[in-house]
């Protein structure tokens, strides 16, 4: 068979791959997939001061975006200004457009206080539920066990999510998140060696009766 | 071919930009099981209605490890399964199989393999028509605000004025469904033995439509519940006592065909066989047979 096409760049190949465990952890919300190695990227971990940066997170939040859409940035409970280094940094390489953090398609989150931002994120309408944000979350630990029970399409009964150092409040964001489906905002979590879940707005989450 | 002609193409044939944009409106797809989201479906060599939804989705998807599978109407070897495929693997280089259970990646038209698919792959259906309520709303903008309340009281009472005139639930294709108990889906043209064979499976379900810029999914494990009545029930095609007349099946999804008389003993008459051609071949080896018997 002939073939045809120039070979894919680096960025390319990260896309493609990183999109297939994003599409595979949020149609089977509660398993954690392994997102690939972003040192290629040299995401400066001190992008924004006081906080330490996940670059998993960040690559995998940026995989999405280019010009079409726009991408919001947080940490430590507030939004990130259009003109802070860090959002320059991440339009520099995706061309993702600037706007109000109601509006935007996605936002990266870089800690688990930023999730008190869920609220004001867009929740798209009945007639387009899609036209909402998906929040990319940067959290210490992911394991499949432990304190959050999930239910919903994409698991077969029940499955347990553990996640460290997040408070009740903290995860009620998430959980209010899901509230008034179809409305809602899809979020991913991503731990520091890259682990990643995948959590639809059709999840519902409890605490485990077991923990 | 110089080398500037044979590296023309973007991996997968359409570019980075149209690939992220059916990316992210298939995350949606799969965050809101069976509601159809619109997307900016790009213009492909091949006509719109020859599957350019599930082709764009494919593309969009597909990686250089991918294995892929491209089905027309069970047929991997049809015209169209064979062109979809070489549009494919010429732009990806990926390597195909006719195996269900060797494929990573599986483009279908109108079926869905009879080999129960895995976790770990895909189905990616071509849709022509994307709205159920279509019989009853024609107007499409209209019918999203129906999906958006729910507002399916219509579409309950067309099914069942057609199974009051028809004695029977007559839609026999396309049979609509509810993903989730959520969202009205078309299933596409698929048969009715299909249908059920959506509801808690173990694989991820994507559906494209080129022409009307829709794409919608089924994640595993989700209920697909066929609209039915008490006193009509939803039926497969199957019937009592069906049998493949090559491989002996007797539980798959048959089609027929013409067989043309072969002398003056012997009458044309009717046969029917496994729709899905590729198992029925696998079911035949297992039996011993050889491609050069037939
Ligand atoms: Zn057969």
């Amino acid at each position: 068979m002939n073939t045809a096409f120039r070979t894919p760049t680096a960025y390319e190949v990260f896309c493609t791959t990183t999109y297939r465990l994003l599409l595979d952890c949020l149609s089977r919300p509660g398993t954690i997939v392994q997102l690939p190695s972003v040192e290629f990227l040299a995401v400066p971990t001190d992008l924004i001061a006081g906080s330490t940066t996940n670059p998993f997170c960040l690559a995998a939040c940026m995989s999405l975006v280019d010009q079409e859409t726009s991408m919001v940035l947080a940490a430590a409970g507030g939004w990130v200004a259009e003109h802070h280094p860090a959002a320059a940094w991440v339009h520099l390489r995706t061309n993702a457009r600037r706007s109000a953090a109601s509006e935007s398609a996605f936002a990266c989150l870089w800690d688990v206080a930023s999730l008190a931002l869920l609220p004001s994120l867009s929740h798209g309408s009945l007639t387009f539920p899609e036209r909402s944000a998906t929040a990319f979350c940067a959290v210490d630990v992911l394991s499949e066990s432990g304190t959050w029970e999930l239910s919903g399409p994409g698991i077969q009964t029940t499955t347990a999510l553990g996640i460290s150092n997040v408070t009740s409040e903290q995860m009620g964001y998430i959980q209010a998140s899901r509230s008034s489906f179809p409305l809602g905002v899809d979020v991913f979590l991503v731990d520091a060696t890259g682990k990643c879940v995948g959590l639809p707005r059709s999840t519902r989450i409890v605490r485990s009766r077991t923990s | 071919m110089t080398e500037q002609h044979t590296n023309i193409y973007n991996f997968g044939f359409i570019d980075e930009d149209s690939k992220r944009e059916v990316r992210r409106q298939l995350l949606k797809a799969v965050a809101l099981p069976g509601h159809q989201v619109p997307f900016a479906s790009r213009d492909l060599p091949i006509g719109r209605g020859w599957g350019t939804g599930g082709l764009q989705i494919t593309m969009a998807i597909i990686a250089a490890s991918d294995t892929l599978k491209v089905i027309d109407q069970g047929d991997d070897e049809s015209v169209n399964a064979v062109n979809l495929r070489r549009l494919l693997t010429r732009t990806t280089g990926v390597s195909t199989t006719v195996d269900t259970q060797a494929a990573t990646i599986i483009q279908t038209r109108h079926r869905i393999p009879e080999e129960q698919m895995r976790e770990d792959q895909i189905l990616v259906l071509q849709v022509p028509m994307v709205d159920p309520l279509r019989w009853v709303e024609p107007n499409l903008e209209r019918a999203t605000v129906m999906h958006g309340e729910a507002d399916y009281g219509r579409m309950w009472v067309y099914m069942y004025e057609s199974v009051i005139k028809a004695g029977d639930i007559r839609i026999a294709t396309q049979y609509p469904v509810i993903v989730a108990g959520r969202y009205m889906m078309d299933t596409t043209p698929i048969p009715r033995w299909d249908v059920l064979r959506l509801h808690n499976a173990d694989h991820l379900s994507l559906f494209g439509a080129g022409r009307e810029k829709r794409v919608y999914a089924v994640p595993p494990y989700t209920t697909v519940e066929p609209l039915e009545f008490e006193d009509f029930r939803f039926k497969t095609e199957y019937a009592e006592g069906q049998r493949c007349h090559r491989c002996g099946a007797t539980n798959t999804f048959l089609t027929g065909h013409f067989v043309k008389s072969t002398g003056t003993d012997e009458p044309g008459h009717w046969v029917t066989s496994c729709s899905d051609a590729s198992y029925c071949d696998k079911q035949m080896v297992a039996q011993g047979w050889t491609e050069a018997q037939e």
